[in-house]
């Protein structure tokens, strides 16, 4: 009762000042730190621009549930589905776009879309199977079949002749190796000086060959332009950039791939972080303001919970909840298999309790500090307390646990999909990083090299925002 | 002090014991058993892995007081079935008929409810429920029927049935079939279809359903009945006191489900020294390497040093661990290997790092001693010892880096951090008017004063570090604990599972209470009330 008449003259003191609480904010102390710290106020930038793709990308495919399909041909909305980020764009294991592919990768290249079109055109009806006939934006040719049938000869021919060059060139080199190895057992000195005769000969072969195979290469390029040519304006456009990065194992754009994950780590990390924060800040606050059996009750759930490790909970949970169905809002009961939800779960019961902990200890420190104890003094009830006090003072570890706890989520991801337990069925940096394990053996690091790179934004972007909070909240936080 | 560390203990106790309950009820979601045998084992598999590991127990008390019964349910073919809770083979429901000698094919159906999305899923969703063919006192055998799902083998009528084989009938007694209430979560039988395969001249030939109708004369029911003598029973004699039980005695010879030949306790006592060879320089050398740096940044703060530091942290914290390992096994191994025929890390592989006992005495018992003796191989095995430890780097060194890389950022943040609340206080200043060296302020000083919150920090990694390396471990093929313990997860072999979970709580909560005594030890201020 008395906590209303408080209520009362705090907010008629409220009317009566001339500040709002946007105002108030932006001239308050923990304001004017962050702002002044430059490198916050990137972060905060960078990660906006994060969450805007992430939900550019979620109202894409809202828009296109609710639409039931009919817009899955606009522009924004196709470019942002899932489809775009699976589908085949090219040959596989393709370097970005700085990077010079190996002869024998360019050979394989141009098998991979020989052999498509070869394909189509012993087909009974060439024709169609020709249109059909289409990786990313680049299709085949507006030419007559006869005329096709010339140019592919042609190009067939090409590969033929640059498979030969290619081969010869290896065994050149193999010779060469040998003749190295033989030189070192060579017993007298006139083997010796044969081999190294030899030798030098073989050196001067070689650049011929080289010149001989880098410029077949380029006419089996061009004779494969003929057949299938790169598109140009803005469908070129979109072809070089769904390659800029290069391709998969599975020829799928890693470009669209990193940039579609952005959409899982930021729904991953957004809803874990939302679970963890609300259950820890209502469990701590609980047991640091009640006390006694509440507080012990809460204590020991938490020192319980600490207790199981974080893989087998994660792993059990995840194991448990794998293979749940969930049927989409807004359809005719779609039932979706393979969400997030067994991360969400995962993560909001492991995540909880250090935002609980601290919000906890925070909470029995201002309870017990003059100004509460006065105002308990005066009669105002608990929850009046509760929200004048309480709430506000440990809401600035509300925030730093929101972003550290997302920050987690993001990264526990990446071990969880390696584990085979995380993301499932679509595209996300931890995927991708777990699959690119046999590519760095192979030394293709692009895949790896993109995921890290995306990620590595989004997370830096967190940790030097959480490092403001705490310097912005946190008078105590040393600098 | 002592009066403290007891209170502890018995604070620690219930929460131990909350630990083991939440893992316990976590592991058994899903039904251990027929998670590990799949969908088609036999009966003795069966019941040989329930009743070693005790899963037939109930799990805390059986509170199952209305469950213990055949309840009749009034659906599914000829207007009842039949359904039971959890039981052990005590109770079932059979069937007898009087059938001429020949061969019949047997078949069961259960009742399934279809959802409003056209899913057919099993009423019961008991995992495995277990058949018994018998022969006037003979039976014939026992087979299983999957009820997580409905039953569909076959479709006769619309109905599905599930194929339970064929039976051959020789001696002219009444054939019994009997389903069994052995399952972990309940049983449930809507009708018996019998179809004659081949029988004698003249004899009956039409296949016949017999309804799970308790009234009918041929259907006998037999209930395992809650009593309270098996109610107090199972609050003492059950899954949750037998586990503590091996907790608290340290017994841990169970056999290992996918690895037979070895027990729980074989598998920890062997990865124990692989996890430590890793784990523990990655602890000592973290601690030492982070905090020097967090002294040396915070005594620098503000200048060129410092934001150098902490700037590296901040990346290093950035990227993925799995990106430190992948890359790291690369430039480390595999690289140099291409580039310069450089071997000194291997890509992936294990050693003892301490020589192995039982290898030791079956060294010495080559060499001609029949029984080596306890000196004598304690001498062989401290001889082997040099030779095992050079190993060590080749295997370990390099997921130590790795290891080490990886907890840096987040150690020297946080070291910095303690260090610098330390500078801001009244001592350093006093001991600087006082004409105290920089050296002698920090290491003296503020070290000491820091020391605290880095016996937590430290003290809290302990058990952690045992699972932390669980990537390295799987990525680098050492077999310590978490790489066991992942591949016990994979091959669903509960008692290991269960076992090193268990274990892992336990060193939690005892690291726990030590922390406190060191507080105790460290800081005099530190009041053990």
């Amino acid at each position: 009762m008395s906590g209303s008449l408080l209520d009362r003259k705090i907010e008629s003191e409220l009317a009566e000042g001339k500040r709002g609480w946007f105002s108030a904010f932006r001239q308050s102390r923990a304001f004017r730190t962050f702002v002044r710290d430059r490198a916050a106020v990137v972060a905060l930038g960078v990660i906006a621009i994060y969450i805007s793709v992430a939900v550019l990308i979620i109202g894409a495919q809202l828009v296109n549930a609710i639409s039931g399909g009919r817009l899955s041909d606009t522009f924004i909305v196709k470019e942002l589905s899932m489809e775009r980020a699976t589908e085949r764009v090219g040959p596989d294991s393709m370097p970005g776009f700085f990077e010079q592919a190996s002869p024998g990768k360019k050979i394989a290249q141009a098998e991979f879309y020989l052999t498509d079109i070869g394909r189509a055109l012993q087909r009974t009806d060439p024709t169609s199977a020709l249109e059909a006939v289409a990786v990313a934006e680049r299709t085949v040719a507006d030419l007559p079949v006869d005329q096709l049938r010339t140019l592919y000869a042609e190009a067939a021919d090409q590969l033929e002749l640059v498979d030969q060059l290619y081969l010869d060139l290896e065994i050149l080199r193999e010779d060469l190796a040998y003749a190295r190895d033989d030189l070192e057992l060579a017993e007298t000195d006139e083997e010796a000086e044969e081999l190294r005769a030899e030798i030098e000969e073989l050196t001067a072969d070689m650049p011929g060959a080289e010149a001989d195979l880098f410029a077949a290469i380029e006419k089996l390029q061009a004779d494969l332009d003929a057949v299938l040519p790169r598109p140009d304006g803005f469908d070129g456009f979109m072809y070089d950039m769904r390659l800029l990065l290069g391709t998969d194992s599975q020829g799928r754009s890693i470009l669209w791939r990193a940039v579609y994950s952005i959409r899982v780590a930021t729904q991953v990390g957004l809803v874990s972080a939302i679970i963890a924060v609300v259950v820890g800040a209502f469990l701590g606050s609980m047991a640091g303001f009640f006390g006694g059996w509440v507080d012990h009750a809460i204590v020991w759930l938490y020192s319980t919970l600490s207790s199981v490790p974080y893989i087998v909970l994660l792993t059990v949970v995840a194991f448990v909840f794998g293979s749940m169905e969930v049927t989409v809002p807004f359809t005719d009961g779609v039932k979706v298999h393979q969400t997030l939800i067994p991360m969400y779960v995962a993560f909001g019961v492991t995540f909880w309790i250090a935002p609980c902990r601290q919000i906890r200890g925070e909470a029995l420190k201002i309870r017990s500090l003059d100004y509460v104890q006065s105002a308990t003094a005066l009669g105002a009830g608990r929850f009046y307390i509760m929200r004048k006090h309480i709430i506000p003072n440990v809401l600035f570890l509300v925030f730093i646990n929101f972003s550290l706890i997302f920050i987690g989520a993001i990264k526990s991801e990446v071990i969880l999909s390696f584990l085979g337990i995380g993301v499932q069925g679509q595209p996300s940096w931890g995927v991708m990083i777990s699959e690119s394990r046999g590519e760095v053996l192979k030394q293709f690091f692009w895949q790896i090299g993109a995921a890290t790179a995306f990620m590595f934004g989004l997370v830096l972007a967190f940790n030097v925002f959480s490092d403001a909070l705490q310097d912005a909240f946190d008078p105590k936080h040393a600098r | 002090m002592w009066a403290y560390v007891l209170r502890r203990i018995l604070y620690n106790i219930p929460v131990y014991m909350g630990v083991i309950l939440f893992l316990m009820i976590l592991l058994r979601l899903t039904d251990p058993v027929t998670a590990y045998l799949g969908k088609y084992p036999t009966y003795d598999q069966y019941l040989t892995k329930r009743t070693d590991f005790g899963l037939d127990k109930p799990l805390l008390g059986d509170w199952q007081i209305g469950g213990r019964t055949w309840q009749a349910r009034e659906s599914g073919i000829g207007g009842s079935y039949l359904e039971k809770g959890r039981g052990t083979g005590k109770g079932w429901v059979q069937w007898t008929f009087d059938l001429p000698a020949g061969t019949y094919k047997v078949q069961a159906t259960w009742p399934s409810i279809v959802d409003d999305q056209g899913n057919a899923k099993s009423v019961g969703e008991a995992g495995l429920v277990w058949v018994r063919l018998i022969e006037g006192e003979l039976a014939l055998k026992t087979v299983s029927m999957d009820q997580t799902r409905p039953a569909r083998s076959v479709e006769i009528d619309g109905v599905g049935w599930n194929d339970l084989g064929n039976v051959d009938l020789s001696t002219g007694e009444p054939l019994t079939i009997r389903v069994l209430d052995d399952s972990s979560q309940g049983a449930v039988i809507d009708a018996i279809r019998v179809e004659p395969v081949r029988v004698g001249e003249g004899e009956l030939s039409v296949p016949f359903v017999a309804d799970a109708d308790p009234q009918a004369a041929n259907v006998e029911v037999v209930d395992d009945p809650w009593t309270f003598g098996g109610f107090v029973r199972s609050l003492y004699d059950n899954q949750y006191f037998a586990a503590l039980g091996r907790i608290v005695t340290l017994r841990f010879d169970q056999k290992s489900w996918s690895v037979e030949s070895q027990s729980v306790g074989d598998i920890i006592s062997t990865s124990i020294v692989p996890s430590l060879s890793v784990t523990l320089p990655v602890l000592i050398l973290t601690t030492l390497i982070s905090t020097s740096l967090g002294l040396v940044a915070s005594f620098n703060r503000g200048r060129p040093l410092d934001r150098g530091v902490m700037f590296m942290a901040v990346l290093g914290m950035s990227i993925s661990y799995l990106v430190y390992v992948i890359v790291g096994q690369y430039f480390g191994a595999q690289w140099p290997r291409l580039a310069f025929d450089f071997e000194f890390f291997a890509v992936s592989g294990y050693e003892p790092v301490l020589p192995m006992w039982s290898d030791v005495q079956m060294h010495l018992q080559d060499k001609g001693l029949e029984d080596p003796g306890f000196f004598r191989t304690l001498w062989g095995w401290i001889a082997a010892v040099p030779g095992a430890i050079a190993g060590w780097p080749k295997y370990c060194l390099l997921p130590v880096s790795i290891g080490v890389i990886v907890a840096m950022g987040y150690d020297t943040r946080f070291y910095r951090a303690v260090m610098v609340e330390e500078c801001n206080k009244d001592y350093i200043r006093t001991a600087r008017a006082k004409g105290a060296s920089n050296r002698r302020v920090m290491y003296r000083h503020m070290l000491r004063n820091a020391l605290i919150p880095i016996i937590t920090r430290v003290m809290i990694s302990l058990p952690f570090i045992i699972m932390g390396s669980l990537l390295v471990e799987i990525y680098f093929r050492i077999p310590g604990m978490g790489q066991q313990l992942f591949t016990a997860i994979t091959n669903k072999d509960f008692p290991v599972v269960e076992a090193i979970t268990a274990l892992l709580a336990a060193l939690f909560i005892i690291t726990n209470i030590l922390t406190d005594v060191l507080y105790a030890v460290v800081d005099p201020r530190v009041t053990l009330k």
